[in-house]
């Protein structure tokens, strides 16, 4: 087995680990609204990946699974966000509604079995904008007095790290997909880097929704 | 392969900076709530100096009507209280008891009117029947009367009846002030001003003494118990108080309290 193909496997089956800290943190996670969604959320990857395994086992393309997931996950995580961000619910609707539609349109005009990476980047855009706007808002209000113990903390900072590493990586696939092909591989690696990462970081964030 | 090395550089760059974005997060964090918790410090033990200058002012208060009660009421009634005794001792002789008691009448005269001065003092009955104008106009008047200094009140707005402890507060601070320009400020003349400008109440104590540095007796942490006192008065009232120097002769003590309360 490839260094790549164990990177693939070791991300998807990555996705199970907020899956067990949320289930472990049950009580508390279904008290609170955005630990709620993001358990959720991580009970949706996990079972994308099981369906991307699946069908990659058949030799089936899952680039329009990518594709169609990327707007659930940002309109997923724009919810989360509404609820952790105050008075910014209008605000927040707007740009997923502009988000969607502009998405939609490019994955109707564009195929669904390429990976779409206006679609795509611009999602990681919009989250990166989103998660450094929740740390700002962090450091004005100082909400929490040991950050590192509190869970959006982490959840944010792996949305920081996660979405705005791929989005560089989203916004040149095309090209690099067309013109140096062979390297696409190590850009997908660097995905699947950072989405073990990202779930570390939602699982180490569901472990803290416990009150301190 | 230029692309695929300038986007896994650019992926390195975003990575590192989000990670400072991070770390920096974390300690900023810190930092601001050890500032926040330092400025709760500062703040309480503020707090409890202004505490402790309220007490001393109620002390201070209580031992000047001990002093008085003592030296000049006790004194009179333990003199009447001799004159009739000898009085008691002199019925034989009508003309020393007559003149003893007569004695014993204006000893009592004397303490029956330093109660009243002593009552005075603590509330005046102006405040109560006149309001807050008519008291300091008094206050004025009587300070002149009792000190060389020239003190006037001038009333430079209608003044509403303001609920009861509002106007006591104002009346303690215009005596405090007036009484420390006494002390200290080695003035002819004391000037108070009192008048409602944008729903807020002006009360000015100016002299034309030998000046005051508020910023210097700050910097020093040399503010007195009385300044303290006005403070902390003032805080209860939601109110501040302005100290400044007019044409660089003597103090201007100006008070601002928002109407509303």
């Amino acid at each position: 087995m490839s260094f790549h193909v164990f990177l693939i496997y070791f991300s998807s089956f990555s996705s199970i680990l907020p899956v067990i800290i949320g289930g472990m943190r049950y009580s508390y996670v279904i008290k609170n609204k955005p630990y709620k969604w993001l358990f959720l959320y991580s009970v949706f990857i996990f079972l994308l990946e099981l369906v991307t395994v699946y069908v990659s086992h058949y030799k089936i393309n899952t680039h329009f699974i990518i594709n169609i997931w990327g707007i659930i996950e940002l309109i997923i995580l724009y919810n989360v966000y509404s609820f952790v961000l105050p008075q910014k619910k209008k605000r927040l609707y707007l740009i997923i509604s502009i988000y969607v539609l502009v998405s939609i349109g490019v994955l109707l005009l564009k195929s669904t079995n390429i990976i779409s990476d206006i679609s795509n980047s611009l999602s990681a855009f919009l989250l990166t904008g989103l998660a450094l706007y929740y740390f700002l808002h962090l450091l004005r209000t100082l909400e929490s007095t040991n950050l590192l113990k509190f869970p959006f903390f982490w959840i944010n900072s792996g949305i920081l790290l996660n979405f705005s590493a791929i989005f560089l990586v989203y916004l040149f696939s095309h090209y690099i997909l067309f013109n140096e092909h062979t390297a696409i591989r190590q850009l997908w690696d660097i995905v699947y880097g950072m989405l073990i990462v990202y779930r570390i970081f939602l699982a180490i964030g569901l472990w803290y929704s416990k009150p301190q | 392969m230029n692309v695929y090395l300038t986007v896994i550089v650019g992926v390195m760059i975003v990575l590192l900076m989000a990670v400072f974005i991070i770390v920096f997060v974390v300690f900023y964090q810190r930092k601001q709530l050890q500032q926040r918790v330092n400025w709760q410090v500062i703040e309480e033990s503020y707090q409890s100096q202004l505490l402790e200058a309220s007490l001393r002012g109620q002390e201070a208060e209580r031992r000047r009507i001990a002093d008085d009660l003592h030296d000049d009421i006790g004194t009179l009634l333990s003199a009447t209280r001799l004159n009739l005794a000898h009085a008691l001792r002199s019925f034989q002789n009508p003309g020393d008891a007559e003149k003893l008691v007569i004695q014993s009448k204006a000893l009592l005269d004397d303490a029956i009117s330093n109660v009243r001065k002593l009552s005075q003092s603590l509330k005046p009955s102006s405040l109560d029947s006149f309001g807050l104008s008519a008291a300091l106009e008094e206050f004025a008047q009587k300070m002149t009367q009792r000190t060389s200094v020239e003190i006037n009140f001038e009333e430079k707005s209608k003044m509403p009846k303001l609920i009861p402890a509002f106007e006591l507060t104002l009346y303690r601070i215009a005596q405090e002030l007036v009484g420390n320009s006494l002390r200290h400020a080695n003035a002819s003349r004391i000037n108070i001003y009192l008048y409602i400008q944008n729903m807020k109440i002006i009360l000015i104590v100016q002299d034309n003494g030998i000046g005051f540095n508020w910023e210097f007796v700050q910097q020093q942490g040399k503010s007195g118990y009385g300044l303290k006192n006005i403070e902390s008065r003032l805080r209860i009232m939601n109110g501040s108080f302005v100290f400044g120097e007019p044409d660089g002769v003597g103090t201007k003590t100006t008070i601002i309290i928002p109407l509303g309360l």
